[in-house]
């Protein structure tokens, strides 16, 4: 980490004393004046809770999501617990494209549109199109499934959040549904019947990645078990997702990656497989390979990303 | 106190206190002059008549033809012009009216109490004719493009440091309570920035008043508002002078629409906006989890740009974003507008001053509010700040912007364009 310049410490002291703690994590005077306006509005709610005390765990590297317990995602707003990986920003995009992709050609949706969201976590996925396709009138069945009981416990704590909120249709409660179970062992996944569209982002960080590019806050505070792909390159997850959306007669596959590269080579893979009529890369905002999509036959309006590479 | 006698004063000081009491004078309220339609003296100029008896011609031929078909683009215009047509008529009649009384009064065959009386009509006539022409003027002013609207109003502190900051949340203060309390009009607050020192100053606030023709009213509230007086933090009691300054935006609904307005979605195409989100440090994805929700878009046609960073959601910030961004380029549409209106207008370019000039001082030493445009003085500093007589003030300003655009009004330019 680059050191910070003694006038950027000197402007924040004077500011607020309580900033220089966040600088430590957040690296810029905006961002930390953001996180500790956030920081107060939720002291202020939380009277139990010392700003201060706040300030120090964020100023160690905890993640805000887990100290506030939220993060929006969409018009949802998504409970963080630790142990559970949070909803990142490039995941609501790609999601929400997914969706605009859909609504393109909605007559040719089969209805309902089931939904596998494999990997689910904080059940982001699921929630977010379920809540976007049910504002658009397009009747979902969603299906979440991940190894960890903490992540499918916490999936369902948001699926009621959200309800109560009014976030989400009360018919979310039947049509959106979590399950545990093991990604590279697809007889540990329960529904036999058929999708139509499986989403995932699993794990895909490699080892050497996870010590070299992940942010501190990320490898001393989220699991680890959400992160680590697995395998030389992390590639581990992706042969077993695409295994399951073939058994399964999925029509479109959409799964987040970690850069170009990773999205080249899952996509020469797939490409290579010829179980697909087509696969496309999705780049996110900041111009990096974020997402990979394949479609069967018919589907291949679906290939459109936010941006595109050939 | 300038003028006290002080033996032994150089040169110098002398020249510097009479550089002073200068700026001092400048200082003052400029008053404006209420004379200005005396040299008509009743009687509108000729141009100005012409373009009456235009529109009301125009309103005319507009009524036979929603007789035969209706046509809400053409009944708004109507409605428009109707206005002009009625103050038009009856200043004809007055003229006639006016014209047959001189008549009578030369006419040697009728009695001479008649005439007497005829005389004695005359002036009265005169009088009514004076305020008829007056109204007249006032419905030529073209509406204002936007009058129907509600607004969107931001306050910012401008020079003076932590002062101008709570100078600037009071003013906030007082908008909202004026239109909440006084009004009764729903507002929503858009963006509010409080300083990072705490202390209940602001840097910045945005808030949304839902109302429609509240910006027709808000709007003379745009400029520089200066504050005198000694701050809570000052310990020696010195009057400290800092300024805050107010914009009073058009607010653009996204859904409903005032009929013959020009459609919302089109004043920005999707097409010409840049969204940057300012998240693009390292590996992202899984490998960073920051709380950057910032958005930033940017009209590139025009060059605006719009950021917004108050919500943890990116999907809010978003759609605050957009809708800060479309009322900025609305006002800048506006501004060009009026602009070139302005530049058609013969010549005349004092309206509104100028933006960076103040238009008002609220001392709060002296209890007093004035306004520089119509050097209007409220002696009750407190019922102004909390919004009860702030009403009065408008009003006066109001009655000069009127009087204003009747001395810029050009009997050649487009009305109701």
């Amino acid at each position: 980490m680059p050191r910070l310049s003694q006038l950027l410490l000197r402007t924040a002291f004077t500011q607020n004393p309580l900033l220089l703690i966040l600088l430590k994590e957040c690296r810029t005077l905006e961002q930390a004046t953001a996180e500790l306006r956030w920081l107060r509005e939720y002291a202020l709610e939380k009277p139990t809770q010392h700003l201060a005390e706040l300030c120090e765990r964020r100023g160690r590297g905890e993640p805000l999501q887990y100290i506030i317990g939220t993060q929006p995602f969409g018009g949802l707003e998504i409970l963080c617990r630790k142990n559970v990986l949070i909803p990142r920003p490039e995941t609501e995009h790609l999601t929400s494209n997914l969706f605009s992709q859909l609504l393109s050609h909605v007559a040719l949706l089969p209805r309902p549109l089931r939904v596998l969201d494999l990997c689910t976590g904080t059940g982001c996925i699921s929630l977010h199109l379920h809540a976007l396709l049910s504002a658009a009138h397009i009747p979902s069945v969603c299906t979440g499934i991940d190894i960890a009981p903490a992540a499918v416990h916490l999936a369902r704590a948001n699926r009621c959040h959200n309800i109560d909120a009014g976030l989400l249709p009360p018919s979310a409660s039947t049509n959106v549904a979590f399950a545990l179970g093991n990604v590279l062992r697809p007889d540990s996944i329960l529904p036999r019947a058929r999708v139509d569209v499986v989403v995932a982002n699993p794990p895909y960080i490699s080892q050497r990645g996870f010590e070299q590019e992940t942010a501190r806050s990320v490898r001393n505070y989220e699991p680890s078990l959400a992160l680590l792909g697995g395998g030389a390159h992390g590639d581990r997850f992706y042969p077993a997702v695409a295994r399951i959306a073939g058994r399964m007669g999925a029509r479109v596959i959409l799964v987040e990656v970690g850069g170009c590269e990773q999205a080249e080579r899952i996509r020469d893979a797939w490409a290579l497989s010829g179980k697909w009529e087509g696969v496309q890369i999705w780049l996110d905002y900041a111009g990096k390979g974020r997402g990979v999509v394949a479609w069967r036959e018919g589907w291949e309006w679906v290939r459109d990303g936010p941006t595109t590479v050939g | 106190m300038l003028l006290r006698p002080v033996s032994y004063v150089c040169h110098r000081c002398t020249l510097h206190q009479s550089i002073r009491s200068a700026a001092k004078f400048r200082f003052q309220s400029t008053v404006s002059n209420p004379s200005s339609q005396n040299a008509t003296l009743g009687r509108l100029p000729g141009g100005l008549l012409r373009r009456a008896q235009e529109l009301s011609k125009e309103h005319r031929q507009l009524e036979r033809n929603l007789s035969e078909d209706y046509n809400k683009k053409t009944a708004t215009r109507a409605g428009q012009l109707a206005g002009v047509s009625r103050a038009l008529k009856e200043y004809e009649d007055a003229i006639n009216n006016l014209k047959e009384l001189h008549e009578m009064v030369l006419d040697s065959s009728l009695d001479t109490d008649l005439r007497s009386e005829a005389a004695s009509d005359i002036a009265a006539t005169e009088e009514i004719l004076h305020t008829l022409s007056t109204t007249l003027t006032h419905t030529l002013v073209p509406p204002h493009p936007f009058a129907h609207l509600p607004a969107l109003l931001e306050v910012r502190p401008g020079t003076g440091g932590s002062e101008a900051s709570l100078f600037a949340n009071d003013l906030l203060r007082m908008y909202t309570t004026y239109c909440t309390s006084i009004r009764n009009w729903p507002i929503s607050i858009v963006s509010q920035t409080p300083t990072s020192e705490g202390g209940g100053g602001i840097t910045e606030a945005i808030f949304e008043v839902d109302a429609p023709g509240a910006y027709d009213l808000l709007r003379v509230e745009a400029g520089v508002h200066r504050v005198q007086r000694v701050p809570a933090t000052e310990k020696q009691g010195r009057t400290h002078t800092s300024t805050a300054t107010v914009m009073v935006l058009p607010s653009f609904p996204s859904t409903e629409l005032a009929e013959g307005e020009e459609d919302p979605e089109s004043i920005i195409d999707m097409k010409d906006v840049r969204v940057d989100i300012m998240r693009a440090r390292g590996a992202g994805g899984q490998h960073v989890n920051t709380t950057d929700s910032a958005v930033r878009m940017t009209h590139l046609p025009t060059g605006l740009v719009a950021a917004i960073q108050d919500s943890r959601s990116q999907h809010k910030n978003r759609e605050k974003c957009l809708q800060v961004l479309k009322s900025r380029v609305a006002e800048k549409r506006r501004m060009e507008r009026e602009a070139e209106e302005l530049s058609l207008r013969r010549g005349v370019a004092k309206v509104g001053a100028g933006r960076a000039d103040k238009l008002r001082t609220y001392n709060y030493i002296q209890n007093r509010v004035t306004d520089h445009r119509c050097g209007f003085s409220l002696h009750d500093l407190p019922s102004c700040m909390d919004g009860s007589s702030l009403g009065t003030m408008m009003e006066e300003v109001r009655k000069w912007q009127m009087e204003q655009d009747v001395k810029n009004l050009d009997p050649d330019a487009r009305w109701g364009g």
